[in-house]
């Protein structure tokens, strides 16, 4: 695993522009940072492939440990969700069943698990087009780790007899940069690819009539993907509605992500599978080590995230969240030229599916730079 | 993946219809079933018609037998079509997100 300089293509906003990536630039510095990229040999790929494969199946047999011993209030979801959680989590409704593995990696030892992104994972578009659209005009014989674009289209294709409608419609906020929109927007060509018809929505335009969540022609919302979360979903006004409506609206992805993508399932992880070579050791009690980093349960994007060691806190950011916490080993990130990069693992329908790397300090959090990769 | 348990698990079978909450007029098929508003007026030779009810009643979903209404309107009654005979609120969701830096502040991570 390596980190080299490389001169940014003269006109690489345009270029990233093009794919849809309008977010290239976040408080005056590249987001999308292609003055430098990652190498990686095969037999690096292939151990963070085989790592995100067997995290996948860790998660499985810790979905069925929490949901079979009600431990939901560990994961402060709320008692009305939790009969929707054993249901969707026994039957298995159609989903893509993808997510982001964020890992720690530097090429001597094992990858280590920080979180699992798998109820809104963003960073897509630029790990599944544009890193690959920067390697074909930059290292057109390299290769490089990413078949996400083909999976998500497969998945759709997949899933789609069992939905209850041809028409798919995709929920997101309005926000500044426009990240949000072009993520749903992308998701949304590979369900049409899959043969599906895409209707995009504001979450703030879901209409509910009493009995079911409407659009804003008055239409049925009968399936519906939302790069929104869980847990704040069910904390909104309509959110009891969600338990209300039998079924009529299928979610994308189903309500028991919120037991996956919740930071109280690290600990119960490391309980289960105790010094297992892809975890670090976590606790939801503070541990007696004085090297460790803690985060609240559904803090995001490294917000309310700090790092200790030696009792000392050397990183900390600030947000939102409060609430409960977890404490995680501390994992050393390399450091190349003071950028400690992470590794995204994507799977999609449990399968792994590439990688993006995002490069910053010791919190990787939303402004952290996108930096592509190769194959070597 | 458990198909079979997943489409049982998205029953609909009660789901598309609802109350009325204006007096509505339902476009109905002449084997008394419930059809697309736009079908009425264009095949009345073919049986189809509306069918009037008040508000309140049921209007059940498109292909379900109406077994409520008249054939004729109450005089002086403006009649909503079927489609739009219920009250929509919205607003409920999204107000959570947004207000992070970064990118916007959105839903994603």
């Amino acid at each position: 695993m390596r980190r080299t300089a490389l001169l940014p293509r003269a006109d690489w906003q345009a270029k990233v522009e093009a794919l849809g990536l309008v977010w290239h630039t976040a408080a005056d510095a590249p987001y999308w940072n292609e003055s430098a990229y990652y190498s990686f040999a095969l037999a690096e790929i292939d151990e963070i492939e085989r790592a995100t494969g067997d995290l996948y199946q860790l998660f499985l047999e810790a979905g069925d440990y929490i949901v079979s011993r009600r431990l939901f209030d560990r994961f402060g979801i709320p008692p009305w969700c939790w009969p929707l959680i054993e249901r969707t989590w026994r039957e298995e409704p159609p989903a893509l069943n993808y997510g982001r593995f964020d890992l720690g990696y530097d090429g001597s030892g094992p990858p280590k698990l920080f979180e699992f992104n798998c109820d809104t994972p963003t960073s897509l578009l630029e790990a599944a087009v544009v890193q690959w659209a920067w390697k074909e005009e930059r290292f057109p014989s390299n290769d490089q780790f990413t078949s996400l674009h083909d999976k998500l289209v497969a998945k759709w294709r997949d899933i789609a007899p069992y939905l209850p409608s041809r028409r798919v419609h995709f929920g997101h906020i309005r926000d500044s940069a426009g990240e949000d929109a072009v993520t749903t927007a992308y998701l949304m060509d590979t369900a049409h690819a899959a043969g599906l018809d895409g209707q995009s929505i504001l979450m703030t335009d879901i209409g509910w009539d009493g009995r079911r969540f409407r659009d804003l022609s008055d239409a049925p919302i009968s399936t519906l993907y939302k790069l929104y979360p869980w847990e704040w979903l069910v904390h909104e006004p309509f959110g009891q509605h969600i338990a209300q409506d039998q079924g009529a609206t299928f979610w994308i992805e189903p309500i028991w992500k919120m037991i996956w993508s919740n930071k109280a399932i690290l600990a119960v992880l490391w309980d289960m599978f105790p010094r297992h070579p892809n975890l670090l050791w976590a606790s939801c009690e503070k541990p007696a080590s004085d090297s460790y980093v803690s985060k609240p349960l559904l803090a995001r994007e490294g917000a309310n995230v700090t790092v200790v060691r030696a009792g000392e806190r050397i990183a900390e950011r600030h947000g939102r969240y409060d609430g409960a916490l977890v404490y995680q080993g501390l994992f050393d990130l390399p450091n190349f030229d003071n950028q400690r990069p992470v590794i995204g693992s994507w799977v999609v329908d449990g399968a792994p599916a590439g990688l993006g790397v995002r490069e910053d300090g010791l919190i990787t959090g939303n402004l952290s730079r996108f930096v592509p990769h190769i194959i070597v | 993946m458990a198909a079979a348990a997943a489409l049982n698990g998205c029953d609909q079978n009660d789901s598309g219809s609802w109350q009325a909450s204006t007096a509505t007029r339902v476009c109905v098929d002449s084997a008394g079933r419930r059809v697309e508003d736009d079908r009425c007026g264009q095949n009345v030779s073919h049986g189809v018609h509306f069918s009037y009810v008040g508000a309140g009643r049921t209007v059940p979903e498109v292909g379900s037998p109406v077994n409520a209404g008249s054939p004729t309107p109450e005089p002086g009654v403006a009649y909503t079509d079927a489609a739009h005979s219920f009250s929509v609120a919205r607003g409920g969701f999204g107000g959570t997100g947004g207000g992070e830096g970064g990118h916007g502040g959105g839903g994603g991570e």
